[in-house]
């Protein structure tokens, strides 16, 4: 009897160790949930820190200082802060396809692994450690050895995110004085895209004047690398050659004259008097555009005309590039004194006697206006390509000319927004981030031969058109990145307005400089995510 | 027949008492050992719950900085209010997390979009309400000193969990500013 005294006692001291190993088992999850929470709250600014500096095209020094600071920026509570995370980063490239990393020479993507090297002070640790358990209470980095550590490691993975790029390039007259530098810096730009970006990245480029072409379609950029380069050397300007005008205006003349009772296409007396589009159904002005969209809607329906619908995506362009010159001629901003009468338009008709001369070859003369406003008026000469216009009868109906060189479109930024906008709806769903890069103009002049002062309204005008085409793209959430090149008139400098946009939508953030700057700005806009 | 039930009955009642007997004295240092035992006992059991309180309020609160960091990284600092926008994810998460904002928290965002690599450091504070008293609080840092309390007795200087919750994170931007 006398050993069963004391049976609480005996019992009590013999399971008290055991429920101190439970408490302090309870105690040490809680921390341990603590610290991995806040490390992999370092592992994770770590990386996207790292991939941040490699995105600003720095080294991978830098990105290591970069991760190793961010990481340390967050000090683990309650342990030892003399002792800083360890930060390991390795560099690879990450498929999204089948969600695995491989480590190598491209560095669209890092994985860093932080070590929180001071002990983690825990209670429990010690007793089962020896049992290796301890391994899997703390986990292993990503990608490494999954060995039982004393201290705590987590990792973290980022990549660059995809994107699906589409270059809309404004081939109008007025990207002519920037043409030699703007195939470069966007064959830079496809690079820079293609060395920097993630193997996923598309790619697609459609010109635009007047109306939108497709030069290329959106498909992956490393499997058709040369392809893109090449489709951007293909675009040129939208050059309407007087043969091509020529052969424009016969064909609709032929048109309207047989369906419109022998009216003239263009009726420049009834478009001098003012811009009525009621009086003068063929010449519509397009209101909410600088565009001097040729609309062929004298029908009440507003439908293209049926001769405008069929002929060649070429010859629409060349047909609205026509109608831009036509149009600009009597552009209500030429009324400086806004009396109703166009000051320069006066002096056309004045010396442009084309429609009069119907039939004869002789009326492109005037139509262009060329030699009469010369004698004119110094400020309405076209300069490029009227010195040089020779035209030669050769008999067959059609005519030659020694020089193509004239060139003349309208541009229209918001058709390309359109089309890039459709473009990207239809790969929708899309791992790519959508994004849309335009590159626009405005002249010397708002075409030619406006001054500048006017050309200051010119330049809201293309603006506003490029933000109206670009509503869908706000719709979509792209990232809509719109260079506009536009004159400066203090010296031959041109000033270059990065108007990008914010994700869906526009800030007016300008910045000048160099249009390759500009564009490696944008080649290097890659959103980083998480992605493992 | 009678006399063997008797005696038997007389067995039974002798065994039972003489068993009886060391019972009623053992019972007397049981009652020492558990009167011992018990309060032990139950303060463990209330460490532990009180330190699980902690531990899951204070997890909450470092995780509601975290959540609410990475959220504001994804935004775009050139048009987004990310100070705006991370408080009230700092908040929502709290709440959902079950820790109470009603004494007091304070959420600092810190926007660092020009600084390289671009990013944003949300700190949260929350003051820390104890379940039950019973480990005390440390005083500073604008919680009162708290000392150990069991029911009416309380313990001064003694504070094993802090005045103040705090969870600091810190997220890099994922577009460019």
């Amino acid at each position: 009897m006398r050993t069963r005294r004391g049976n609480y006692m005996i019992l009590f001291a013999m399971l008290l160790p055991i429920m101190l190993g439970f408490m302090a088992f309870a105690i040490d999850i809680g921390r341990l949930r603590v610290a991995r929470v806040q490390v992999q709250g370092a592992a994770d600014a770590a990386a996207m820190a790292a991939l941040a500096e490699l995105r600003a095209g720095r080294g991978t020094g830098d990105a290591e200082a970069a991760a190793f600071s961010a990481a340390n920026a967050v000090r683990l509570q309650g342990v030892d802060s003399t002792q800083p995370f360890a930060v390991e980063v390795t560099y690879g490239d990450w498929d999204y396809a089948s969600q695995s990393w491989s480590s190598g020479a491209a560095q669209s993507s890092v994985t860093v692994n932080v070590t929180q090297v001071a002990p983690l002070n825990l209670l429990f640790a010690p007793i089962f450690e020896a049992g290796g358990m301890a391994g899997r209470i703390y986990g292993g980095g990503l990608g490494g050895d999954k060995a039982i550590r004393r201290s705590l490691v987590l990792g973290r993975r980022a990549a660059f995110r995809p994107r699906d790029i589409v270059i809309v390039i404004d081939t109008s007259r007025a990207m002519e004085p920037y043409w030699d530098d703007v195939q470069p810096a966007i064959d830079d730009f496809i690079e820079t895209v293609h060395d920097f970006g993630v193997p996923e990245d598309r790619m697609a480029i459609v010109e635009v004047a007047g109306v939108a072409r497709t030069r290329i379609g959106l498909g992956r950029l490393d499997a058709d690398f040369t392809d893109y380069r090449q489709a951007n050397q293909d675009v040129t300007l939208c050059n309407v050659g007087l043969d091509a005008w020529y052969y424009w205006y016969r064909h609709f003349d032929a048109i309207y004259d047989q369906e419109l009772d022998g009216r003239y296409v263009f009726d420049y007396r009834a478009v001098a008097s003012g811009p009525q589009p009621d009086t003068n159904p063929l010449m519509i002005w397009a209101e909410d555009s600088l565009e001097w969209g040729f609309y062929l809607d004298s029908y009440d329906d507003g439908a293209a005309h049926p001769g405008f619908s069929a002929m060649s995506e070429e010859m629409q362009c060349n047909a609205t590039a026509m109608s831009g010159f036509l149009f600009e001629a009597f552009d209500p901003r030429r009324d400086r004194d806004g009396d109703g009468i166009f000051d320069d338009a006066a002096s056309l008709i004045e010396c442009h006697e084309g429609n009069a001369m119907e039939g004869s070859p002789d009326r492109f003369d005037y139509a262009f206006g060329v030699p009469e406003l010369d004698c004119v008026d110094d400020d309405l000469a076209i300069e490029e390509g009227i010195s040089s216009f020779n035209g030669s009868d050769d008999g067959d109906g059609d005519y030659e000319y020694a020089d193509m060189s004239y060139v003349m479109a309208g541009t229209s930024p918001g058709e390309g927004l359109s089309m890039a906008a459709a473009m990207l709806v239809a790969e929708q769903p899309s791992r790519g981030e959508p994004t849309v890069v335009l590159i626009t103009g405005s002249g010397p002049h708002c075409g030619p031969n406006i001054d500048l002062s006017i050309a200051n309204d010119c330049e809201d005008d293309m603006l506003q058109a490029a933000f109206e085409g670009a509503d869908s793209l706000e719709a979509l959430g792209a990232n809509t990145h719109v260079i506009a090149i536009l004159p400066n008139d203090s010296d031959d400098h041109d000033v270059l307005f990065d108007l990008t946009t914010g994700r869906g939508e526009y800030s007016a953030s300008e910045s000048s400089g160099d249009l390759e700057e500009l564009l490696d700005t944008v080649a290097r806009d890659i959103r980083i995510q998480m992605v493992q | 027949m009678n006399t063997s039930l008797v005696s038997g009955l007389r067995a039974i009642y002798s065994r039972c008492v003489k068993r009886l007997r060391p019972l009623r004295a053992r019972r007397g240092v049981e009652v020492i050992e558990f009167a011992f035992i018990f309060p032990i006992s139950v303060i463990m059991m209330f460490a532990i719950a009180e330190y699980s309180w902690y531990m899951f309020q204070r997890t909450g609160t470092v995780d509601a900085a975290r959540v609410a960091c990475r959220a504001a990284a994804q935004l775009d600092p050139r048009m987004d209010d990310i100070a705006g926008t991370a408080t009230a994810r700092v908040q929502e998460e709290l709440e959902r997390a079950g820790v109470e904002c009603a004494a007091g928290c304070n959420i600092t965002i810190t926007d660092l979009q020009g600084d390289d690599p671009p990013r944003v450091v949300c700190e949260v504070s929350v003051a820390f309400r104890p379940l039950t008293g019973m480990l005390g609080q440390q005083g500073g840092d604008g919680g009162a000193l708290e000392g150990a309390r069991i029911g009416a007795w309380e313990w001064e200087g003694v504070g094993v969990l802090p005045a103040r919750l705090r969870g600091t994170s810190v997220a890099v931007y994922e577009g460019i500013p």
